[in-house]
């Protein structure tokens, strides 16, 4: 069984959208909003990969300190092996295509409360 | 009477160049036509500053000269204006030039103290001397009176004033209007003959003392009137200042009534101020709030998969459940051979005994930790789903969110009309404004400063008068020298100061009668409310609209204003001495089409020259043409060459 | 400067006059229509100094007294 990863990071090109992300001032911190990119990338229906050259940001005991993170990663997507790592690439895939969405809508309303589909 | 033949204009505000309107000396009425900020006012300046040197901004503010000049020119280098106004009058033809240009030696003028006014009035071609020329312009067109001549909506304004005694500017423009009436006359000749009563009365007293009889008292009316001298100068001195308050408050008044709307609007900025960091603290509260429950946003985003996921958990769970449960009822059934069924409470036949111990054969103790392990770990994983589910309330997040969005909404609105009160606040000096304020209280301390001045003086003045006519009187009894004479001269002075003191109110009063009568007649012409029936007028010469049941109309419009000042107009132009041309500027701005077309109808009766200044919309052409018809004596128009040049040219379409 | 030509500005005296005039005959009688016209007109030329104008009314009353005797 491959060892899990013990610390989360962003790549640097990432890096800047998620500072863009807060800065907008929806998010109260960075992991807030990585978190929220995690499921944004789980929505669109991401449920394995990892992500290379992401530099440390978070230890995985401050972003998971009960580890229910971890158990609902492992229920979500139930064939990955390590859930952090994933947690990783998902929140790195999160905030990249969250920052071509919010380019072209500028708002995260949408996302966050979608309309309901019409009859 | 005065008549105007022609103006020239030389870079005179946005008339570049030399530039010539002819007016006819028939009886009518030219219209001038030219849209916004194409010059309308800037001609009737012209006018102004020909008769007076003068500029008048909007209302009766003096204007920068500097200011005057044609921009494009002064753009160029060329500085200065000038205006030439011919007119005749009682039959001379007069030829008055005024010119605006920079002293010797200024190249570039920055302010008014650069340039020189200097005028010449040509009569019947002659050149009139600078004393000579000065006189012919205060008879021909007193300064004081110009206000029944040249005028504009504004100024129109100011004729509510007479309505209330208090308004200083109320008190000017009765004194205008007295004026314009002759009533000057009248009180001049009071005022002389008061001075010459008094004079005969010392010198009565003088002649008293001559005598060894009548010395006694005339020594004490002789001291009385020395008195007497002393307190007149010190009444003149106090009345002399009072009046010059009283114009300061006036202009003041007027000052500060024009800043009514930047006062207000300094006030609105403030609350907008006040409010939008009420806002903005509610907003950052909300945003805070916000931010706090959007940690669990993310889990709202999972609302989905987490249920789909529950859903084939919780029956792998179930499944996997079902299965242990079995293999403990089996394996219990086996441990206690035998025995009843647990659930079915019969015998349990060997064939059964035999199954069971077939199928629990191949599950080993191994094999079942493995499944509870399984088990568990399944349940983990529904508590977290679980546990992830509660926190994604999106109601509560929705809520915060709209509440932050509303904020700066609101906050956007105010900001966006705390801007525009800023934009029209631009060019506004605050500090000007508190000033005016302060001035304006301290005048008014001043005011009444004077004011208690004057009744103090006024009331020792009627003592010593009433002591000295009752040593008059002891002395009127006695006779000798050549107290005779002299005491037929100070009665007749007497009688002649009575004679004139009387006709003042008496010929005032015939004045308000007459002018009262003919303002009526005017405003039945020109109003549209048939049940109007007239104007009353009181002391002051202001008019009140009178309905036909006799009540009066308490409150008016600024339409109906311009109106009843029209009327006003009209009525003193028939009852002066003085007669000339009216010029208006933009008169029916505030005026619906009917009032418009009987005013414009009217016009012709008030006076025999009147030179209309108007835009399209305000007197359309076609509406002027079919009401004066042939008293229609000239269409000119402003039309724009750039935005600092107009050309004045014959109307023709 | 008032002139002869100047019908509008006669009207006025002549409305002037008749004022102080009706005045004089109903309540002063003692004093001469004459003379109450010529200090009236002396008044209506209003570009005329107050001194001169003092003079003026001050020779029109002497001349009075001196014809009254």
């Amino acid at each position: 069984m491959a060892t899990d990863k013990k610390t989360i990071g962003i790549t640097k090109a990432n890096a800047a959208a998620l500072a863009g992300l807060v800065s907008a001032g929806r998010f109260g911190s960075e992991l807030d909003a990585a978190k929220f990119a995690m499921a944004y990338a789980i929505k669109a229906g991401v449920t394995a990969g990892s992500t290379d050259g992401a530099e440390t940001k978070w230890n995985v005991g401050s972003v998971d300190p009960d580890g229910s993170m971890r158990s609902l990663l492992e229920a979500l997507c139930p064939e990955s092996a390590e859930p952090y790592r994933l947690a990783e690439h998902l929140m790195n895939e999160g905030i990249k295509s969250l920052a071509v969405k919010i380019g072209a809508s500028g708002d995260l309303y949408e996302t966050l409360f979608p309309a309901p589909p019409s009859p | 009477m005065l008549q105007l033949k022609a103006l020239h204009v030389e870079d005179f505000g946005p008339f570049k160049g030399h530039q010539t309107i002819k007016l006819s000396l028939q009886d009518g009425v030219t219209v001038i036509y030219g849209e916004n900020m194409r010059g309308k006012t800037s001609l009737l300046n012209a006018v102004r500053f020909a008769f007076f040197g003068k500029v008048l901004g909007r209302g009766t503010k003096a204007m920068s000269l500097h200011k005057v000049g044609n921009w494009e020119q002064a753009a160029k280098g060329t500085y200065g204006f000038q205006v030439q106004l011919e007119f005749k009058d009682e039959d001379h033809e007069y030829k008055l030039t005024r010119s605006c240009r920079p002293r010797n030696g200024v190249s570039t003028p920055s302010g008014d103290d650069d340039y020189a006014v200097d005028y010449y009035l040509e009569k019947d071609a002659n050149v009139l001397g600078p004393q000579q020329a000065e006189a012919e312009l205060k008879r021909i067109l007193p300064e004081q009176i110009s206000r029944f001549f040249l005028f504009d909506g504004e100024l129109l304004q100011e004729y509510e004033d007479l309505l209330s005694s208090e308004t200083d500017m109320g008190r000017r423009i009765s004194e205008a209007i007295e004026r314009i009436l002759g009533v000057p006359v009248l009180t001049s000749a009071r005022t002389t003959l008061l001075r010459l009563k008094e004079k005969s009365e010392h010198r009565e007293a003088t002649a008293a003392q001559g005598d060894q009889k009548t010395r006694e008292f005339g020594n004490q009316l002789a001291d009385l009137h020395a008195q007497r001298q002393v307190l007149n100068e010190e009444l003149q001195r106090l009345e002399g200042e009072l009046d010059s308050m009283r114009s300061q408050k006036a202009s003041l008044e007027e000052a500060m009534k024009k800043k009514e709307r930047v006062a207000a609007l300094l006030d609105k900025r403030e609350t907008l101020d006040r409010l939008m960091r009420e806002i903005e603290a509610r907003r950052a509260l909300k945003q805070t709030e916000l931010q706090q429950a959007m940690s669990g946003a993310w889990c709202a985003l999972l609302a989905d998969p987490i249920r789909n996921a529950t859903k084939a958990l919780r029956e792998s769970e179930l499944a996997l459940q079902t299965e242990l449960w079995r293999e403990d009822v089996l394996r219990g059934l086996q441990a206690h051979a035998g025995s009843e069924c647990p659930a079915c409470l019969q015998k349990v036949s060997s064939d059964a005994r035999k199954r069971i111990e077939s199928s629990i054969h191949g599950a080993s103790d191994k094999e079942r930790a493995e499944k509870s392990r399984e088990l568990a770990a399944l349940r983990r994983k529904l508590a977290a789903l679980e546990q992830h589910a509660g926190a994604a309330r999106t109601d509560v997040l929705r809520i915060l969110w709209e509440a932050v969005e509303e904020a700066a909404v609101d906050h956007a609105a105010k900001k966006g009309e705390r801007d525009e009160i800023a934009k029209q606040l631009e060019s506004v000096d605050e500090e000007s404004l508190r000033k005016t304020k302060a001035d304006f209280e301290s005048t008014i301390r001043h005011i009444d400063v004077l004011e208690k001045g004057v009744a103090k003086t006024r009331a020792s003045l009627d003592q010593s008068k009433s002591d000295a006519e009752n040593i008059q009187k002891r002395l009127d009894k006695l006779a000798g020298g050549n107290l005779g004479t002299e005491r037929r001269r100070r009665e007749m002075f007497s009688d002649l100061h009575r004679l004139f003191d009387e006709a003042v109110g008496a010929y005032r009063e015939q004045l308000r009668k007459r002018v009262e009568a003919d303002a009526t007649r005017l405003f039945k012409a020109l109003t549209t409310e048939p049940e109007y029936a007239g104007l009353r007028i009181n002391d002051s010469y202001g008019l009140t609209i009178v309905h036909q049941d006799g009540s009066d109309i308490p409150v008016r419009s600024a339409g109906a204003e311009h109106v009843v000042a029209l009327c006003l107009m009209g009525a003193l132009q028939n009852n002066a001495p003085l007669r000339g041309p009216i010029v208006i500027d933009s008169p029916f701005g505030r005026l619906d089409r009917g009032h418009t077309k009987n005013i414009v109808r009217a016009l012709p009766t008030m006076t025999k020259q009147v030179v209309l200044l108007v835009y399209d919309d305000e007197l359309p052409p076609d509406l002027a043409r079919n009401e004066l018809k042939s008293k229609l004596r000239g269409e000119w128009r402003l039309e724009r060459r750039s935005a600092r040049h107009t050309a004045l040219v014959p109307r023709k379409d | 400067m008032t002139s002869a030509a100047k019908p509008k500005s006669d009207d006025q005296f002549q409305s002037l006059l008749d004022t102080v005039e009706r005045l004089r005959r109903d309540k002063f009688q003692q004093l001469d229509a004459g003379l109450v016209r010529e200090l009236l007109r002396l008044h209506s030329n209003g570009a005329a100094a107050d001194g001169e104008l003092i003079r003026g009314v001050e020779q029109a009353v002497e001349r009075h007294l001196t014809k009254e005797g």
